[in-house]
């Protein structure tokens, strides 16, 4: 069964004013528990509006989200219950750091949902481990500590909910390479150790290729294509002409296909590109 | 609702009085809450009535949005009606029945009170309805330059004030990302006494004033790199300049206040 | 590059900077002595007029400490920067030092002051008290160089982040600064907010003759400049051509960044025995390089 699935979404922004913008509409989508969905659309695509409908704090103008099988607008405590299982962790999260210390930070959620001081611990050791936060910085304050780690904390401070799905709005943003591959390391270590679903959102095919399982592509409200990394990546062209970017090297054999010489434009790293390459060259196809 | 009060609003336009210079807008406007004072009869308080009709219908701000200015002050209005029509004893009795006597007199004042409320609110509303905050900052600023010796507070109050006016959009924005991400981490924004809703904001505003003292001192580097150093040497790009249609504005409600004094002495007093 | 007859408008000279309070004379090898971190460490630099320059590096490496200390914003705490031969702790000739350096921060935000767009791009020329006409005339030139006219009125809130990102940058040209500091002015923007900012900033150089220097960790930024320079902990470790700094594949990526993927690609394949010209960091040089040999 769909972890998380939802039927005919639609929502607008100033209903009823001349402003009258539809954010997402008729959004059908069905996640498989344990995928890592990276969701890629550009600013504007109602990728954003559509992810604040998973954990309800957006309420749906027409059509149903159910997480793992629960309408989740059925009631007061299925609502609340969806804030919990699905964990949504905002763009520059480490603006929303207030505790005197990390490790309380980290403990907010998990406090809210009233456990018991034993488990609250164990989840906060547990997520700061996932995610790199070492023991002596869960007693620093996290204003002491370097960007790259309050972005950390803040993403431990959603993961110690222990969430079914994890939901991460551009958790790259304004990082450096070195920054970005820490923490999307940590997030497919995330995955691999709990087998909990993550969803990814960005601008680019770029940062999260490598890690996805799978691709939600949103554009003009819509979803416009949903399947595995190699099948989002044979439609490059198509990706190009919504205005998303795409790895350099795609663009490469994009040209060169374009150019008439006979590549497959499904590649995304250096390593592909040349094991395809050397391929054709194999096989007769190409010389050089 | 928060969002039904009007009183302060800017709506953009291009009337004539949208134009008019906001300095002679502010003196005028003043001048106008003062006549609405000096009026103490019915004849002299409709002229001027009839004056800001006219001015309202020139500025093209719709009666409803003049009406929803007027909702959020109708209980103090009808308050002050029935304190008039309860306790003046003057005229003659109209209306007696155990301990409410009603003169005509205490009828006349309140219709007298109410129309006078309404218009300091009309006027003054239609200064901000027709004038940016900015606008009207700036001609606060430069009414008050002559006063030399006041000059760099005024400006200093004046540029605290144009960056208050910036940044409060920003700052609500702000406030409504936290509360969402605090919200996505289960706190409960919307339950419980004062007291557990108080100490449930404080994971939104702490947040919110790291941030805007992180604001603060960021803004206060660009504003020295783009060579700001106080009121010294500082000029202006918009120059406010008093065109034919302020003089005739001038001009009309000097004779407007002329009208009121002159109605005021032929039909004696009221109030 | 020929730099022997050219200008240096910015020059660093042995300039180290530390975010740590010093005691007030404490000489800078006692500093070292005791372990201060310094944040610019023992850096000569010279930026030359006309140049466009990309600064390289990860977070922490520097690059935005010196864009700092080149406005004047910090004063190196040893060593000196003269900017068109001024030094920046000459306090009563910082004026004149902003108004020939222009900086454009980080986040759009935090660096209009105005609830009016142009009213903003005025702020600047303003504080440097030019008439009325002249104020209006600069903020109308600098608002069509960003592609912003239409949007004058508007209130800067009412935005897109690489809408008021042009704003900001419309501000600082219509002071007319010979030379314009970008301090990661890319960094909190998405893709077409950031290509929009790109082309600005190569359009000032090509175009309208500026001194271009932008901080960025993105390598693709990079690869547009005339002159790369990348920092690591304080100091300038590499500076050359873009193709001379990205060709160093592993010096590039054991500081933390990325390469072109087509410098890399074109490395590989020449490993491959492929005969490539040299000089591939753009899409496009890659495309051509390739079809040309593949098609023979």
């Amino acid at each position: 069964m769909a972890i998380l699935k939802t039927e005919h979404l639609t929502y607008s922004y100033s209903t009823g004013t001349p402003f009258e913008v539809t954010a997402i509409e008729d959004i059908n989508i069905e996640i498989e528990p344990g995928e890592l969905v990276a969701v890629i659309g550009h600013t504007g695509s109602g990728k954003s509006t559509l992810i604040q409908h998973f954990n309800g704090l957006l309420k749906p103008q027409s059509g149903k989200v159910y997480v793992d099988g629960q309408d989740i607008w059925e009631s007061k405590k299925t609502l609340r219950a969806s804030r919990f299982a699905v964990g949504l962790c905002f763009q520059y999260p480490e603006y929303q750091l207030f505790e005197e210390t990390v490790y309380k930070d980290i403990a907010f959620g998990p406090k809210n949902m009233k456990l018991s001081e034993e488990e609250i611990d164990r989840r906060v050791r547990d997520a700061a481990r996932y995610i790199g936060v070492t023991d002596d910085m869960l007693e620093k304050s996290p204003f002491d500590l370097s960007g790259g780690e309050k972005r950390r904390v803040a993403i431990a401070g959603v993961m110690a909910m222990e969430p079914k799905i994890l939901i991460l709005d551009e958790p790259t943003a304004g990082l450096d390479p070195r920054g970005r591959d820490t923490i999307l390391g940590l997030i497919r270590n995330y995955r691999e150790e709990t087998g909990r679903t993550v969803m990814i959102v960005s601008h680019s095919m770029d940062d999260v290729a490598e890690i996805a399982s799978k691709v939600l592509v949103i554009n003009n409200a819509r979803v416009a294509m949903y399947g595995t990394v190699p099948e989002i990546y044979a439609r490059s062209e198509e990706l190009v002409s919504m205005g998303l970017d795409i790895p350099q090297v795609t663009k490469v054999f994009l040209g060169l296909k374009e150019n008439g010489i006979p590549v497959r434009t499904d590649v995304y790293t250096v390593e592909q590109a040349r094991a395809q390459l050397r391929e054709l060259r194999e096989k007769g196809v190409l010389a050089w | 609702m928060v969002k039904d009060i009007t009183i302060g609003q800017y709506f953009p336009g291009q009337s004539v009085i949208h134009r008019m210079d906001p300095r002679m807008k502010l003196v005028l406007t003043l001048f106008f809450i003062i006549f609405i004072f000096v009026c103490h009869n019915f004849w002299s308080l409709g002229l001027m009535v009839l004056a800001l009709g006219v001015t309202v219908a020139l500025s093209r701000i719709s009666i409803r949005t003049i009406l929803r200015g007027i909702k959020p002050v109708v209980i103090i209005i009808l308050f002050t009606a029935i304190l008039n029509v309860l306790y003046i004893r003057s005229g003659d009795l109209l209306f007696d029945w155990r301990f409410i006597h009603i003169y005509s007199g205490g009828v006349y004042t309140a219709i007298f009170m109410v129309i006078r409320i309404l218009a300091l609110i009309v006027a003054s509303s239609l200064l901000t309805y027709t004038t940016s905050p900015t606008l009207i900052t700036d001609a606060i600023e430069r009414l008050l330059s002559p006063l030399k010796f006041m000059r760099s507070g005024v400006h200093t109050i004046a540029m605290m004030m144009t960056i208050a006016l910036r940044f409060i959009p920003t700052l609500i924005e702000e406030f409504d990302k936290i509360t969402s991400a605090q919200k996505a981490r289960g706190a409960d924004l919307e339950t419980g006494n004062i007291l557990e809703r108080t100490r449930a904001l404080i994971p939104v505003f702490i947040p919110l004033f790291i941030t805007s003292f992180r604001r603060a001192y960021e803004l206060a580097y660009a504003m020295e790199c783009r060579c700001y150093h106080g009121y010294e040497g500082r000029t202006r790009m918009r120059q406010m300049k008093l065109e034919a249609r302020d003089y005739v504005a001038l001009l009309l409600v000097v004779a407007v206040l002329a009208g009121i004094i002159l109605l005021n002495h032929f039909f004696g007093r009221l109030v | 590059m020929n730099e022997t007859n050219r200008e240096a408008v910015i020059t660093v000279k042995d300039v180290s900077f530390t975010y740590e309070e010093l005691p007030e004379g404490t000489s800078e090898a006692s500093a070292r002595a005791s372990g201060v971190n310094m944040a610019v460490d023992k850096m000569d630099l010279q930026i030359y007029d006309g140049e466009c320059v990309a600064v390289l590096g990860h977070n922490g490496s520097g690059k935005s400490t010196l864009a700092k200390l080149c406005n004047g914003i910090l004063i190196p705490d040893y060593g000196d920067i003269l900017v068109y031969g001024i030094n920046t702790r000459d306090e009563d000739r910082l004026l004149e030092l902003r108004q020939k350096v222009g900086m454009v921060f980080q986040n759009p935000d935090n660096q209009i002051v105005a609830t009016v767009v142009e009213e903003d791009v005025a702020f600047g020329p303003e504080n440097l008290g030019f008439p009325p006409e002249e104020i209006r005339a600069r903020v109308e030139s600098a608002l069509k160089a960003v592609g912003m006219y239409k949007h004058r009125g508007k209130e800067p809130h009412k935005l897109s982040g690489g809408q008021k990102q042009r704003v900001a940058i419309a501000g600082i040209l219509a002071m007319k600064p010979e030379c314009i500091l970008f301090d990661e002015s890319t960094a909190m923007l998405d893709p077409k907010g950031r290509r929009s900012i790109m082309r600005i900033i190569r359009k000032m150089h090509d175009e309208m003759g500026k001194t271009v220097v932008y901080i960025t960790h993105y390598m693709e930024e990079a690869a547009i400049a005339d002159r790369v320079i990348v920092m690591e902990d304080g100091k300038v470790i590499d500076d050359g051509t873009p193709y001379e700094v990205f060709s160093n594949i592993e010096k590039i990526r054991s500081v933390g960044l990325d390469v072109p993927q087509s410098t890399e690609l074109a490395e590989l394949l020449r490993e491959d025995g492929m005969d490539l010209p040299g000089d591939i960091l753009t899409t496009e040089e890659c495309i051509a390089a390739l079809t040309n040999t593949l098609k023979r």
